[in-house]
């Protein structure tokens, strides 16, 4: 048997990836967690003195908590195995990755275990993320001074 | 077919006890019962995922061997590993026992690799009793081969879960009544090409169709002569996968085949595919098929191993999954 | 021992209803919730003729609801926008604004499209002394400049 016969077989054997259902829950979780972000970002506005562009920030740190509690009593992998990309795209998400991986890390110490693991998973996003809006900024910036748009 | 890697024992070294502890979430395996002791705790009460994982062990070996009325002085040598760097904690759980050890390690398939270490050792009549066992820990195996174990990632259907469980036999020379090594068969690396590691099973699932037949030509056996063919940790797709490809080698799959890792869990669809793990099979193979035996259910049985030889080093740099398995025939006379 | 397995049975199954049931009633009142705030209101303390700024903010198409208060020199108004004129919020508070401006060149026009400033000028116009007004205003003129 060689290697595309078997991929061949691999392929009809193993259980598909049910797309749809995939494409669902995860709106369905990413569109509760935004609620809940909407609610914060609510309760912010009302009862502080914050307006809906500076409520962002301590809705974020808000979401970022809770995700820090679900992580840590172990429901937010249960959350993401049901949502998929719904749980993963928030910012809820990022805060998982970063603090499931200081957890994971803590019998190494402080220094080197949590500080030198917790962006372990999330250094990359916050890397392409910073490098991805440098490459957007510049664009636009061209395209500013050739008078295409405008800012 | 040159028969090769085969091993025949002609003192039929026997496997008079066993020693399996399991963590707390296999208490949702359906062997739960047949094992020895099962741990609240997930790291056993121990500081580190990783002692705990040394510590299962530990109290496996004591067990194993205090079924014989002997204490770890009484035993030659001690054959174990498991899945994490370097095998660390086996090395810590031998330096706690002191017993004379070797570390092996054959992935997920060194439940049987041991015991065939162990029964070649007993045959050259070197050893009176050899402690031959694997096992697993999921957190300390999770994080060294995927992600962190609280971060969200969903796996497919195709994964399957890696059990906190260790499994230790003890060998010796032949005794009335308990179950014997007869034969064996070394594996060879098959490598088809399988690169995603959330597939494990069907990467594996050539190299135990492999050794099934290699076993079988080599020692002139048929499917028929065997009351269970029992593979270590394919998991659902894994078993699909096997059992097709031994049908395509003109070998009746229908009946007497079973799979510890499909197995372990039951149906539980939150484990997907079923369990992995070299304590897995190790588990099993020592409660459910040694029981059956000595209860007489089973008179002759083929234990096959599979273990993927990756690393997450390996498969990072975009490598394939080698995968390896070892059979053993355990009779009942 | 068969009894108390379908008891069991028939609890798991009642409390998926009740959730079900629970869903339901939160989806609903979630939908309806979203059909309310809409309206173009208008509070004026000052000696201008609101009559201008009503036809601007009336005739914007972009608008879902327009709040408006007149108080001494200022001109306040809180808009909220139609789903995809969001993307265009800033441009459409400079119009906005620019219009109103042109209308009352006297007064201090502040237009904002944030939901904060619209929640407020509503709280203004439903306070009864005008005591506070020209202080809260003023306050509202800061927020609007406040960037984190």
């Amino acid at each position: 048997m060689d290697e595309k016969k078997y991929a061949k077989l691999e392929k009809e054997i193993s259980p598909k990836r049910p797309l749809m259902r995939n494409i669902i829950f995860a709106f369905l979780t990413g569109g509760t967690i935004c609620l809940v972000g909407q609610f914060v970002s609510l309760f912010y506005m009302t009862y502080f003195d914050f307006t809906q562009q500076t409520a962002s920030n301590p809705t974020v740190a808000t979401m970022i908590f809770f995700a820090m509690l679900l992580t840590g009593f172990g429901l937010y992998k249960k959350i993401a195995q049901f949502g998929g990309a719904g749980s993963a795209v928030p910012i809820t998400g990022f805060g998982n990755a970063v603090i499931s991986a200081a957890i994971e890390h803590k019998t190494e110490g402080y220094v080197l275990g949590v500080g030198g693991n917790m962006f372990k998973l999330a250094g990359s996003v916050i890397l392409f993320g910073v490098f991805s809006a440098f490459i957007v900024a510049l664009i636009k910036t061209i395209l500013v001074k050739f008078g295409v748009v405008s800012w | 077919m040159v028969a090769r890697g085969l091993l025949t024992f002609k003192t039929t070294p026997s496997i008079v006890a066993t020693g399996v502890t399991a963590g707390p979430l296999e208490k949702k395996s359906q062997f739960v019962d047949k094992f020895d002791k099962i741990y609240e705790d997930e790291r056993c009460e121990a500081k580190t995922n990783e002692h705990g994982h040394a510590k299962m062990m530990e109290d496996a070996c004591m067990i194993a061997l205090s079924k014989v009325d002997s204490v770890p002085s009484d035993a030659d040598f001690m054959l174990i590993g498991d899945l994490i760097n370097q095998m660390t904690p086996s090395n810590f759980a031998a330096a706690t026992v002191g017993i004379p050890y070797i570390g092996l390690f054959s992935a997920c398939a060194t439940s049987v690799s041991s015991l065939l270490m162990a029964a070649l050792l007993t045959e050259t009549g070197m050893s009176k009793c050899a402690i031959a066992g694997a096992s697993s820990q999921h957190n300390a195996v999770e994080r060294q081969f995927r992600y962190p174990n609280e971060y969200g990632a969903q796996k497919p259907e195709t994964a399957q879960w890696t059990v906190t469980a260790a499994g230790v036999a003890a060998v010796t020379p032949y005794k009335k009544g308990f179950p014997s090594i007869e034969c064996g068969t070394i594996g060879c690396v098959i490598d088809l090409g399988m690169t995603d590691p959330l597939n494990m099973g069907a990467a594996m699932a050539p190299a135990a169709a492999d050794t099934l037949t290699r076993h079988l030509t080599g020692h002139n056996k048929d499917v028929k002569d065997y009351d269970v063919i029992m593979t270590g940790d394919l998991g659902k797709t894994g078993f699909e996968l096997y059992k097709k490809l031994a049908g395509n080698q003109g070998i009746d799959v229908t009946k007497n085949f079973r799979d510890a890792g499909k197995e372990f869990y039951g149906a539980d669809p939150s484990f997907l595919s079923g369990a992995s793990g070299a304590g897995c099979s190790a588990a099993i193979f020592l409660t459910e098929v040694i029981d059956k035996m000595r209860a007489g259910d089973y008179k002759r049985v083929l234990l096959i191993a599979t273990g993927a030889l990756l690393s997450p080093l390996s498969f990072q740099q975009g490598d394939t999954i080698p995968c390896i398995a070892h059979a053993i025939e355990l009779t009942m006379k | 021992m068969n009894k108390v397995m379908n008891e069991k049975a028939y609890c798991i199954k009642m409390e998926g209803m009740h959730i079900r049931k629970l869903s339901l009633v939160v989806f609903a009142v979630v939908l309806l919730s979203g059909c309310s705030g809409s309206g173009f209101r208008i509070d004026n303390n000052s000696s201008e003729d609101h009559a201008k700024a009503e036809e601007v903010l009336r005739n914007d198409k972009r608008l879902t609801s327009a709040v408006t208060v007149f108080y001494e020199n200022d001109l306040l108004t809180g808009v909220t926008l139609k789903t995809f004129s969001r993307f265009k919020k800033e441009k459409i508070e400079k119009e906005l604004k620019k219009k109103l401006e042109n209308s009352y060149p006297e007064l201090d026009v502040t237009v904002s499209a944030d939901s904060k400033i619209w929640m407020e000028t509503n709280k203004l116009i439903e306070l009864d002394d005008n005591k506070d007004k020209g202080k809260k205003i003023e306050k509202l003129k800061s927020l609007i400049k406040e960037e984190t």
